[in-house]
């Protein structure tokens, strides 16, 4: 394995910042390197239900990400089946999981119409603002 | 008399509870979640214990981390607060069984009054009617006939579960099947026991509810009425009294009824019964038995300590009540959310400002650079104000709020200015309902 060009940090970091994205992701044969921006405007400045699909030009899927701090239910109640999961088509405005933070439980829905490729958390998972929960392929 | 307290809580409760505790100078035992770590009743008080992560089923639930922790620190009461185990029939008897005092009524009591079925029964006894229907409906079949009997709409209810949870109101006969199923599921889930009951749905009723505190020698005060019709998703956000605005004819009756029964059911310490009252008529809806969020309002107009008598209560001393002029209260609940978007905001507080002055009363675990969690309750702070007359106490509030300064996440400040200013509101025309069904958003009013 060849060691890491740290200089490529900084030069994603200024990307990060020129472009006001929330997070970067590269990755190639030898390294995978991902950057995520705290310097944007704090939770809920502009919150809405609907998350932003994480749509830059370098993550390889766009993704349903956290709007909140919280615990994350992949269905509407333990004995239920998962809103949604791998291979699953959802509808834009679709319901993809529940975050339950101060006794509030709020739903989370996708804003692209598409097919989830992947699930990036667990059932009563903790999940931080922006992180991320679902990757998506959207329909064209 | 104690000599040292174990308390099961956090918040600004537990604060509440070690001021109480230091008055009559008892030593006090804290216990944290790891997300509490710099909680400020932590600092406070004389001891403090760590009980297990942050999710509430691992600390703040977690009885046999807390009787332990009480053994261990040699603790000879338990003050529960309210929420978590605070009408938890079984942690109190556990606690009786381990020689722990629990400092509340006793668990039969508590399982009596706790299942708001049950509680309904015992006081139809002493001629206290609940809303019609208002008995178990075991089988969907049952609840719909019980449902046509007493007319769409009705509400259905949790026996266990409080906050509104299990709680749906149904128009008509065909909305019945879905809402019955879902009430059942959620009720489950918040409560672990699915027990529902239909009772008929009063569309503009006020929330009326009457402090009691009775000690073990068969004495027993009604200290007055507080009015907590301010609500948003079934939860109070604003309470007041004394109730001033309700015939003495219609009042007196429902007082001297709840005081022979809470003689008569022997229980013992603080407790609540709360009505809905709509067309001069009050309908008992459940008691809370223990010391309430808005105990605040009581203690503020009767110039009395209610948490600091609830303890003397449960170490078996006489209740005495020195009569003094009576004065009026409000309090408004702060909350971490955004009032639009109904969105829980945790996050740090960047920055805090109190208001201040005579009649002014805070009750907040908050400081600057605080860190408030996803795991817990969004009520960070209580604001109480009081004044001769509930014009003067509204002035002080209104002020109060003016002064009151939080950054660095959403409150419901200024919802809480709007309602304040609301004409409804000055001229007391209010119901629980009141926020939801304003068809018109509030505007600004200049105070």
């Amino acid at each position: 394995m060849k060691p890491i060009d740290f200089s490529i940090i900084e030069e994603l970091n200024n990307f990060l910042n020129t472009h006001q994205l929330k997070r970067i992701r590269i990755k190639n044969a030898d390294t995978e390197i991902e950057l995520e921006s705290h310097s944007i405007s704090k939770p809920y400045e502009n919150s809405t239900v609907i998350t932003p699909a994480n749509n830059t030009q370098t993550s390889t899927h766009p993704c349903i990400t956290s709007p909140m701090i919280g615990t994350v239910y992949l269905s509407p109640n333990p004995d239920a089946k998962p809103f949604v999961d791998v291979g699953h088509t959802v509808e834009a405005g679709q319901v993809v999981c529940i975050i339950e933070a101060m006794k509030m439980f709020t739903k989370i829905k996708s804003e692209h119409a598409g097919v989830i490729s992947k699930v990036c958390i667990k059932n009563q998972q903790a999940v931080d603002f922006g992180q991320r929960l679902f990757e998506i392929i959207p329909h064209v | 008399m104690f000599k040292r307290i174990l308390i099961a809580n956090r918040g600004e409760i537990a604060l509440r509870i070690i001021r109480a505790c230091k008055k009559l100078n008892i030593e006090t035992v804290a216990i944290y979640s790891v997300a509490d770590k710099n909680a400020e009743h932590v600092r406070i008080s004389d001891h403090a214990i760590c009980i297990g992560q942050a999710p509430v089923s691992e600390s703040y639930l977690n009885i046999p981390a807390i009787i332990s922790a009480a053994q261990i620190t040699k603790a000879d009461a338990i003050h529960p607060g309210y929420g978590f185990l605070a009408e938890n029939a079984k942690f109190a008897e556990i606690c009786e069984k381990s020689n722990i005092c629990f400092i509340g009524p006793n668990s039969a009591s508590i399982a009596l009054m706790g299942n708001k079925i049950s509680a309904i029964k015992a006081l139809q006894a002493f001629d206290i009617l609940p809303v019609p229907g208002s008995s178990q409906t075991n089988t969907l079949d049952l609840a719909k006939s019980e449902a046509h009997r007493i007319g769409y709409p009705v509400l259905i209810k949790a026996a266990f579960a409080g906050g509104g949870r299990g709680m749906r109101i149904v128009k008509n006969a065909t909305d019945f099947d879905l809402a019955y199923h879902e009430a059942k599921i959620e009720a489950k889930h918040a409560c672990d026991n699915e027990t529902i009951y239909i009772e008929k749905y009063l569309n503009e009723p006020r929330h009326i509810e009457f402090q009691v505190i009775s000690d073990h020698y068969g004495h027993v005060e009604l200290l007055g009425e507080r009015d907590c019709s301010i609500q948003r998703r079934y939860q109070k956000i604003i309470e007041e009294g004394p109730v001033t605005n309700i015939p003495m004819a219609v009042i007196q009756p429902i007082r001297e009824k709840l005081k022979l029964a809470t003689q008569k059911l022997g229980y013992h310490g603080v407790g609540t019964y709360e009505f809905l009252y709509q067309d001069n008529t009050f309908y008992f809806i459940e008691m809370n038995t223990r010391l309430q969020v808005e105990h605040t309002v009581t203690e503020e107009a009767f110039n009395i300590d209610l948490c600091k008598w609830q303890i003397l209560i449960a170490a078996g001393k006489p209740f005495q009540m020195t009569t003094k002029p009576l004065r009026y209260a409000i309090e408004c609940r702060i909350v971490a959310e955004n009032t639009k978007l109904g969105t829980p905001s945790p996050g740090i507080i960047t920055k805090i400002r109190l208001p201040g002055g005579a009649n002014i009363r805070i009750e907040s675990e908050l400081y600057q650079g605080i860190q408030i969690t996803p795991y817990y309750d969004p009520m960070i702070m209580k604001v109480i104000a009081s004044g001769d007359t509930r014009a003067d106490a509204l002035i002080n509030m209104r002020q109060a709020l003016n002064e009151l300064l939080i950054q660095g996440i959403d409150t419901n400040i200024s919802q809480l200015q709007l309602v304040l200013n609301q004409p409804w509101f000055i001229t007391q025309a209010i119901h629980t309902n009141i926020l939801t069904a304003a068809k018109e958003p509030m505007h600004e009013i200049p105070a």
